[in-house]
């Protein structure tokens, strides 16, 4: 592809010194946007880690929960564990707070009025330990996915703020840095062109004016 | 803000053991459900079994691109993750750096 200059350019030594401008101000925000994109990538890739693990873990305690539910229904039957269900209370609410990296913001959880031990409520003789297992299971596993949900969110948001980035780099790297220096290299070559044309219309009318005189 | 939980019979006990009373267990329709929870505005976290997003589908992808609250979870059912079943974080991480990071 050969290489294309700015539209509305006229090669005069205004222009160079605009075009001189922008071109240091564009390498100016490419750099720092590319610093940008690596910090963030670099947190991200923080983040999956830990979600990553988090979420592991959790296939793990899921496959526990279920099992002790499970054994919880063939002892107790599915009718009485889901009516025992219906007994515990409310785990509360969560609310957000805005998180700040690197001028993006993540939705941040305040988990300050969740309660995740919270007492069996249902009749102890009339339930059996499976049962126990089973909410003790489940209610870690609860906070686990609380937690879980945090580092989504923030992946989440993270990613629309890194694709962005990388695509204003790409856009500086491949398209308008290379159009500039064109740009340049164009008007100071016609300028050039100009200066010699110049010199030698002058060369020339002199040896003219010169021959006339003798 | 609540928490909340679109899922089977089995997991919604499971998480109403563990002290999550929203609860919406579809029977039948899985599309009418998602309407009614789209339209409510106070859940904080929504947990989703995997089968349950798998048949949302698009109606999911979409709501949670435009959104960020609620923030969706993908849960496994009694059964386990279902196999090859991509979700959605990975695939935002696959798109935003370009190559898959391995659990």
């Amino acid at each position: 592809m050969a290489k294309q200059i700015l539209e509305g350019v006229s090669p005069t030594r205004m222009d160079l010194l605009e075009t001189r401008k922008k071109l240091i101000l564009a390498e100016k925000g490419h750099k720092l946007l590319e610093e940008k994109r690596d910090a963030l990538v670099e947190k991200f890739f923080d983040i999956i880690e830990k979600r990553n693990q988090i979420s592991k873990e959790l296939d793990e305690d899921f496959k526990e929960g279920f099992m002790s539910l499970i054994q919880a229904q063939m002892i107790l039957g599915e009718k009485k564990v889901e009516d025992a269900s219906f007994l515990t209370k409310d785990i509360g609410e969560i609310s957000f707070e805005t998180d700040n990296i690197m001028g993006v913001k993540i939705p941040k959880m305040n988990t300050d009025k969740i309660e995740t031990d919270l007492k069996p409520a249902y009749s102890f003789f009339e339930t059996c330990s499976k049962l126990d297992d089973a909410k003790k299971a489940f209610s870690g596993l609860l906070s686990k996915l609380i937690q879980l949900a945090d580092f989504e969110a923030g992946i989440k948001s993270l990613t629309v703020e890194i694709e962005k980035t990388k695509r204003r780099v790409n856009v500086l790297e491949n398209n308008l840095i290379p159009k500039l220096h064109a740009t340049r290299k164009y008007i100071e070559m016609q300028l050039e062109e100009r200066e010699r044309e110049d010199f030698f219309r002058r060369k020339r009318i002199k040896a003219i004016l010169e021959s006339k005189k003798v | 803000m609540k928490l909340a939980a679109l899922c089977d019979n089995d997991t919604a006990v499971g998480m109403r053991l563990a002290g999550v009373s929203e609860l919406f267990i579809p029977n039948g329709d899985t599309i009418d459900i998602w309407n009614q929870i789209t339209e409510k505005e106070d859940i904080g976290i929504l947990f989703v079994t995997e089968k349950i997003a798998e048949d949302l589908g698009k109606y999911l992808k979409e709501f949670r691109i435009r959104n960020n609250i609620p923030i969706i979870v993908e849960i496994p059912n009694k059964k386990g993750r279902i196999k090859d079943h991509v979700d959605f974080v990975s695939h935002l991480i696959k798109k935003a750096v370009g190559i898959e990071v391995k659990k």
